[in-house]
């Protein structure tokens, strides 16, 4: 059976091709993909498909992330992409993720947060080639849950693997380095304002094992806020 | 805690050098509001005998800002700051397990039916029952119970941690007594000296050297072992007088076994006397001091906290040092007198 999909200004004869540029104009796609027309002539090609695509369209959905999986339920051999971006491997994924820092970027947290990347790796296999890097996929998208912005991280981190922290176009490869550099003059004034919001040097910290002194901190955090709070109340009446 | 304040506590935490830091931050807190507000009511509080007063106030005298060296210890200690202060800033009702008032017991006030009551008042009001009045009274009661814990939680915390430190005086006390009994046996030595059977030595003695130099010299030895000698004993009891009060005190609290069970009898007590006064409808007319916990061991047991740091390792090494002096002293001296006896034996002077 010939098909033709258009989509902008491109035309497709494969579902295999349109599937590969879905990343580059999501909205249009999607109203494509929800046509009675699409779905219909997708029964009749590949029935297994339309299936798959037809139960996430029956769920609860948002666009970008429903047509990500439509891409690679079609085409699961497209390389990584997500809003008009394409990561040619992991690492830069993980490294785009920490060079913002500590700014996030809305669209890469919905790789954890609609489990955007653990889909792709079982789409492409990757869960039975690298099942401990899938494990700890999974694992950070239910810490996402606790803290969106330190599992966010967490996740560069692990994918840019080499342990290294970028902050404001510094590489630092331990984080004695980077807080000794962030202590300095004006750049702790800058590094306080978000140190706490961000939870940039928290994920560093836990990604690189050092649970006991970031719950020693907020231990100690904790308690001075807590007398601080009693001492405003007390001081009130 | 301002955000650079975070930052430097992390730093710290992680190993960064931040002890430049420090005295800035000491200094601020020293100067801030909240340190001079809590120093102004430490001040009043000393006139207080109650339990929780003289509780502040040694947790006051505890704080050693001189010695924070870490941002950990810093904000720990601004933590204690913040806490005994708002621990004198409330306003509590007095919690007579922890009073030595001799004022009645039946006048101590406690929250009853939503304003404050004496508990003769609350025992003799007809409008309530007696099961009424024994709930509210077990709340209250409680409270009581938890503050009697609260209060003693940290001394007694600090009490099972002082073996160490008393084995370690006691071993340091040893060092002491044997260095102080070698120094008293080097000055028997010499003051035997007229016992060796060596002319030279009787002449010192008697006095009838010929060589006046010497025999001056001698003396002047002797008196000065003596003098230090006199110096040393009186300091070293002087100094080990805290740690003797110290040992006696910790002796004491632990030979008269477990401190919590009697304090819990005690507080037990206390709560079925209440509850008999309720349904017997009796006025308490004893005195607060009579229920009250604090007694010889709860003072011995604070008094031990308060002194603790106070313990004298200092006097281990004030001791080692006048050993040393003294034997060297002693040592110089008599090979100068010997070199000095030799030029003038040699000299025809002796």
């Amino acid at each position: 059976m010939e098909l033709t999909i258009k989509l902008k200004d491109k035309t497709y004869y494969s579902l295999k091709d349109f599937a590969s540029d879905i990343y580059l104009n999501t909205e249009e796609a999607f109203t494509l993909v929800k046509s009675a027309k699409f779905l219909k002539i997708l029964y009749k090609m590949e029935p297994i498909l339309y299936n798959s695509i037809a139960e996430l369209l029956s769920s609860p959905f948002q666009v970008d992330s429903l047509m990500f999986k439509v891409q690679y339920l079609i085409n699961p051999l497209s390389s990584l992409s997500y809003h008009k971006v394409i990561y040619p491997n992991f690492q830069k994924l993980g490294e785009k993720i920490i060079k913002m820092a500590p700014e996030c970027d809305i669209y890469l947290k919905d790789f954890l947060k609609y489990h955007l990347l653990s889909f792709y790796m079982k789409q492409t296999k990757i869960d039975v080639k690298d099942p401990t890097l899938y494990r700890k996929v999974k694992q950070l998208e239910e810490e996402f849950l606790q803290n969106e912005n330190r599992a966010y991280f967490k996740l560069g981190f692990l994918l840019e693997g080499t342990k290294r922290i970028f902050y404001q176009r510094n590489v630092f490869n331990n984080p004695q380095d980077f807080l000794a550099y962030a202590i300095q003059g004006v750049n702790i004034i800058d590094f306080g304002k978000t140190f706490e919001s961000s939870q940039y040097l928290f994920a560093y910290l836990e990604y690189l094992g050092y649970d006991s002194q970031i719950k020693k901190y907020e231990s100690i955090v904790h308690l001075a806020r807590q007398k601080e709070v009693e001492n405003d109340n007390l001081r009130k009446v | 805690m301002r955000n650079e304040d975070k930052v430097l506590l992390m730093a710290s935490i992680m190993g960064v050098e931040t002890s430049l830091y420090i005295p800035a931050y000491i200094e601020d807190l020293r100067n801030s509001q909240i340190y001079l507000l809590l120093a102004k009511k430490i001040q009043s509080l000393r006139k207080n005998k109650d339990f929780r007063s003289v509780d502040l106030v040694i947790r006051f005298e505890q704080l050693n800002l001189e010695n924070i060296s870490t941002f950990e210890d810093y904000f720990n200690s601004y933590s204690e700051i913040l806490d005994i202060l708002n621990n004198a800033l409330e306003d509590k009702e007095i919690n007579p397990l922890l009073n030595e008032s001799d004022d009645p017991l039946g006048k101590v006030k406690i929250l009853f039916d939503g304003k404050l009551t004496t508990l003769d008042d609350m025992i003799l009001d007809e409008r309530y029952t007696d099961e009424y009045k024994i709930s509210t009274f077990k709340e209250v009661y409680l409270n009581y119970h938890k503050e009697v814990k609260k209060s003693l939680m940290r001394p007694f915390v600090e009490f099972l941690m002082m073996e160490e430190v008393i084995d370690k005086n006691i071993e340091e006390k040893s060092k002491m007594t044997l260095l102080l009994l070698a120094t008293i046996l080097a000055n028997a030595i010499i003051i035997s000296l007229p016992l060796f059977p060596v002319d030279t030595f009787r002449m010192i003695y008697d006095g009838t050297l010929p060589s006046q130099p010497v025999l001056i010299y001698f003396y002047i030895i002797v008196g000065l072992l003596f003098i230090l000698d006199a110096i040393m004993i009186f300091f070293f009891n002087v100094k080990c007088k805290d740690f003797r009060f110290f040992l006696r005190a910790y002796n004491g609290l632990k030979r008269n076994g477990n401190l919590e069970k009697k304090i819990l009898k005690k507080e037990e007590r206390f709560y079925g006397l209440i509850l008999s006064h309720i349904n017997e409808k009796k006025i308490l007319t004893m005195k607060v001091k009579k229920v009250s916990i604090v007694n010889l061991e709860i003072k011995n047991l604070f008094y031990l906290v308060s002194i603790k740091e106070k313990l004298p390792y200092l006097t281990q090494k004030w001791t080692i040092s006048y050993a040393f002096f003294s034997f060297n002293l002693i040592f110089y001296l008599a090979l100068g007198g010997f070199i000095i006896t030799i030029l003038l034996f040699l000299g025809g002077h002796i």
